[in-house]
């Protein structure tokens, strides 16, 4: 445990370290953030948590901490705890004058002192009480405990409010009502300020028994008017019990009688003082400190569990500052050194072709019963169709059967296809077999367009591969739009009827 | 390192490989997407991350495969004879020098492959089942690793999703997933890595807690999102300015037009924040010149073509203002104003308890009246933030149209009466961001509002889900 400060209160909470401190700090930078709207951006705070690690609750601890607004607040909660301490010192100072001046008050000038009065005014109001914050525990465990605390504590921060000076005081403050609220963690602090205060009281009292009935000799009666001999007697008894039990000397039921008031000679003085300062300590001071000592112990314990309610509005935003669902791992096998060569320069407009046109269909979208595809004044001769590995070695040893060199080698290709190497590949295969033209017809653009590719873009594509792999022509037709200017062209190129005319 | 669960991501070229892992990893910038053949020429990964940083998986981005005809025919001239097995006959060809050369990019998806724990095979479900697939499956068969298809673009009205299941299921590959990298699908996601766990015994613990933990971020996601649109509402509900009574037409006009500036600017920012919020940078979007960014939000909040676009008929607001004889223009039928003037006495009613009887008094007295932002506007404002969570909810990091924010949006809800926690904010302006003089965020009633109002919304989010 880092530097531990010795306060009079939870030492456990005061240290700037601890994670309840923290979690105030965040807690108050929602609220800040909750007040102005908006997150405040700060990548640096963002990167160190995410660095930090550990779970969404802890990243946003480790946010607060790091953004400028949460030192500030720290600052100010360190200034608003540094107010605590001295308020609480001066309550338990308070609390130690009050003890000694019950015990004035009943140690008065009078010589003679009555023992009923004396026990109710040093042990009564504290033991009412004590059962009051015992049946408020069990039965209300929420709202009760430490009723007297919880106003210290609500004192205490009215009055941080108004001593410190710091803009933050408020939102820190409200932070720490939110954060102490939670998980009991608040109770047990009430409850340890309120047994801590209460023990104070008793050792101010009975040191100010100690000292009167040290330097002044009493006279010790009792006297009821309502009540009989035999219940006094067994009040006594009881007070006495723990001290009998001790083997310390407590007035027997002949003293007790004997000290009844009007009777004359005083008897027992010791044995009447020594009960008086044995059951403070066993009815005062021992129950509270055990007590305090205990709540401090829940204290602890609440502190270390202490979490973020992370639903809380304004947390569930960050998640995804803080909680990245992925990290770069780079590059594995890094990008090839380019290697092909120059495109080859786009060649022009061809003349018209004569000669046979052979068709051959590469992964086209058109079904079979559509193939081949008619165009007005054109006959061609379907080589066939080109689509996998057996269809290809098909189409290429047909090309190689022909013995007349065709007019021209068509490649109806279909626009919704990304060009590849593999079709690259089968042009350049083409472009070995023949020696005559082989050209790319690109089709189906209607059907790119309706998915809603770019249709120039993939022309472009097509025309690069085309160059690559050695085509004479691309160019995009609609085979059933005659009137497009790309269909009129090849009409006009290849078409038998417009060499006629 | 060598132990975590590796998933080789390949395919066609153009197929979206990259962007399966933008939308997985939720990262818009991961490597470069574009609509050409061989974008993606290296193999670069990405861990994805649980809540608490712990890293569970890798992804693999590949170049795409491109001639798998050739391949095939390497390896039957490198891969030795028919006695070795699949991966053996990859790791001949690997070694071959056709490897380094011209098969060079299937050379690199290969040997990741024989690496990996798994393959997912990305196909672009527009295409039909083309030769050339198959045979890609059939190489990455040799190299024995489960390979789960992945049908990418099934959203799309020319998606295969039915011809491809069948032929994938004749090449006896059954576990297939429809995930749509453009168009996200939490369940879509989800279903992936459930198809991935079936198939990878090993790996069940890691992906089981993978699933989990988006299902926890999904949620997180859509709760920040609700909270924003409840702030938003609260914040323009309660909005309140007063306004001399006695202003001149002119000067009247132009303070009205800021008040709407400043009820824009709010929802400009909550924008943001969404954007902002699933990752989606508006630094895209300026250059799709999407109008959102740039102040108004293609149709004007205040516009009445805007309110009738969403099928809200204009209530008894606008018709109030003119019987109390407040002169104005079409451009302000948006907003009730004219409530509470000197001389509207009618109307007072209707203002209800919105600011302290003493205040409005004093407000009479001293000839102001208020302006407040209209019951229409607010729905309007409501319907078109819930279309922009949404769209943002189905948008994958991958898409690269920009983000149409403007559906019309179900003309029943339009008539349904406002959230009882805006109501609620319309008599509050001490809740409202809005009037900076009077807010007051410490307010608990406030914060349980908002709360309550982000519950109907995140309500309203799954009903929408549940409709789908």
């Amino acid at each position: 445990m880092p530097t531990q400060r010795q306060t009079a209160d939870f030492p456990s909470v005061t240290n700037p370290m601890t994670p309840v401190r923290q979690r105030l700090v965040a807690e108050a930078l929602r609220l800040e953030e909750d007040r102005l709207g908006r997150i405040l951006d700060d990548p640096a705070a963002d990167a160190r948590a995410r660095e930090a690690g550990g779970d969404f609750e802890q990243r946003v601890v480790r946010r607060a901490a790091e953004t400028p607004a949460g030192r500030r607040f720290a600052d100010t909660l360190e200034a608003l705890i540094q107010v605590r301490f001295w308020l609480l010192l001066l309550a338990f100072g308070l609390a130690l004058f009050a003890g000694l001046g019950a015990a004035a008050a009943v140690f008065g000038q009078d010589a003679t002192v009555n023992i009923g009065w004396a026990l109710a005014a040093l042990l009564g109001l504290q033991l009412v009480m004590l059962l009051l914050w015992v049946v408020l525990t069990l039965y209300r465990p929420r709202g009760g405990g430490g009723a007297l605390g919880r106003g210290a504590l609500a004192a205490v921060h009215g009055l941080g409010r108004r001593l410190s000076r710091r803009p933050d005081a408020a939102v820190v403050l409200s932070a720490s009502v939110a954060v102490l609220r939670r998980d009991g963690l608040g109770r047990w602090i009430a409850s340890a300020i309120t047994h801590g205060l209460w023990a104070v009281f008793c050792l101010g009292a009975l040191v100010g028994s100690v000292f009167a009935l040290s330097v002044r000799q009493y006279e010790f009666v009792w006297g009821t008017t309502l009540l009989t001999e035999e219940s006094f007697v067994a009040l006594v008894g009881l007070l006495g019990a723990p001290a009998q039990w001790l083997g310390w000397p407590v007035p027997d039921e002949h003293v007790v009688r004997a000290s009844r008031m009007g009777l004359d000679g005083a008897v027992g003085r010791e044995l009447w003082s020594g009960l008086l300062l044995v059951s403070l300590l066993f009815y005062g001071l021992l129950p509270r400190t055990l007590l305090a000592g205990l709540s401090l112990l829940l204290v602890r314990r609440a502190a270390r569990r202490l979490r973020l309610d992370t639903s809380l509005p304004g947390y569930a935003r960050l998640s995804d500052r803080l909680c990245p669902r992925a990290r770069s791992i780079g590059v594995i096998d890094p990008h090839p050194v380019e290697q092909h060569g120059p495109d080859k320069p786009p060649r022009g407009r061809p003349a018209q072709v004569t000669g046979a046109v052979l068709l051959i269909g590469l992964e086209l979208e058109r079904g079979s019963h559509d193939w081949p595809p008619r165009l007005a004044g054109v006959e061609w001769i379907p080589l066939g169709r080109a689509d996998d590995r057996a269809q290809r070695r098909d189409v290429l040893s047909a090309l190689r059967a022909r013995t007349e060199p065709p007019g021209v080698v068509l490649v109806l290709c279909s626009l919704p296809r990304t060009p590849d190497r593999g079709a690259e590949r089968f042009f350049a295969s083409l472009r070995e077999q023949t020696r005559a033209p082989v050209w790319a017809v690109l089709d189906e653009g209607q059907r790119l367009a309706a998915q809603g590719g770019a249709r120039a873009a993939r022309v472009r594509q097509w025309q690069k591969a085309g160059m690559r792999a050695g085509l004479d022509y691309v160019l995009e037709v609609e085979l059933d739009n005659a009137a497009h200017p790309g269909t009129r062209e090849l009409v006009e190129l290849v078409g038998q009827g417009s060499s006629s005319t | 390192m060598s132990d975590m669960l590796k998933v080789v991501v390949v395919g066609h070229t153009n197929t979206g490989k990259t962007s399966l892992l933008r939308t997985l990893s939720r990262d818009e910038r991961f490597g470069e997407v574009s609509d050409e053949p061989a974008t993606t020429r290296q193999v670069e990964g990405i861990q994805l991350l649980l809540s608490d940083g712990e890293p569970v998986m890798i992804l693999l981005d590949t170049p795409g495969l491109e001639d798998p005809d050739g391949v095939l025919d390497a390896l039957d001239q490198h891969g030795g004879t028919e006695r070795f097995d699949g991966p053996e006959r990859v790791r001949r060809f690997l070694e071959s020098p056709v490897a380094g050369t011209h098969y060079e990019q299937e050379a690199k998806v290969l040997r990741q492959m024989l690496q990996g724990d798994a393959a997912i095979y990305v196909i672009d479900c527009r295409e039909p089942v083309l030769g050339k697939y198959r045979e890609e499956l059939s190489i990455l068969t040799y190299c024995a690793i489960p390979v789960l298809p992945v049908l990418n673009f099934v959203a799309s009205a020319s998606s295969r999703e039915a011809e491809w299941r069948e032929q994938l299921a004749r090449l006896n590959l059954h576990a297939v997933v429809a995930f749509d990298t453009v168009v996200f699908d939490e369940t879509g996601e989800r279903r992936l890595y459930e198809k991935l766990r079936t198939l990878l015994d090993a790996f069940d613990r890691p992906l089981q807690r993978l699933i989990e933990d988006r299902q926890q971020q999904g949620e997180w996601l859509r709760r920040a999102a609700a909270e924003y649109l409840a702030e938003l509402l609260i914040d323009t509900a309660g909005c309140l300015r007063e306004i001399p009574a006695d202003l001149e037409a002119a000067k009247m006009r132009e303070t009205i037009l800021r008040n709407q500036d400043a009820v824009r600017q709010r929802e400009q920012r909550s924008v943001e924040a969404l954007l902002r919020l699933f990752r989606f940078s508006s630094r895209h979007y300026e250059h799709q010149h999407l109008p959102l960014v740039n102040g108004s939000w293609g149709l004007d909040l205040f516009n009445p073509d805007a309110l009738k676009h969403y099928g809200i008929r204009m209530g008894g607001g606008a018709a109030a203002g003119a019987a109390a004889g407040a002169a104005l223009d079409a451009a302000t039928l948006g907003v009730t104003l004219g409530l509470g003037t000197l001389t509207g006495t009618a109307i007072g009613a209707l203002l209800g308890t919105s600011i302290p009887m003493r205040q409005r008094i004093w407000g009479r007295l001293h000839g102001f009246s208020e302006w407040r932002v209209s019951d229409e506007t607010l729905r309007l404002l409501m319907l078109r933030q819930m279309a922009l969570i949404r769209a943002l909810l189905h948008r994958g990091h991958a898409a690269q149209a920009p983000l149409a924010g403007t559906e019309p949006a179900d003309p029943r809800r339009s008539r349904e009466p406002l959230p009882a926690p805006v109501r609620e904010a319309r008599l509050k302006p001490r809740w409202s961001r809005l009037n900076a003089e009077i807010f007051d965020p410490a307010r608990g009633d406030r914060q349980v509002a908002v709360q309550r109002l982000t519950e109907e919304i995140l309500v309203a989010l799954a009903n929408d889900e549940g409709r789908h």
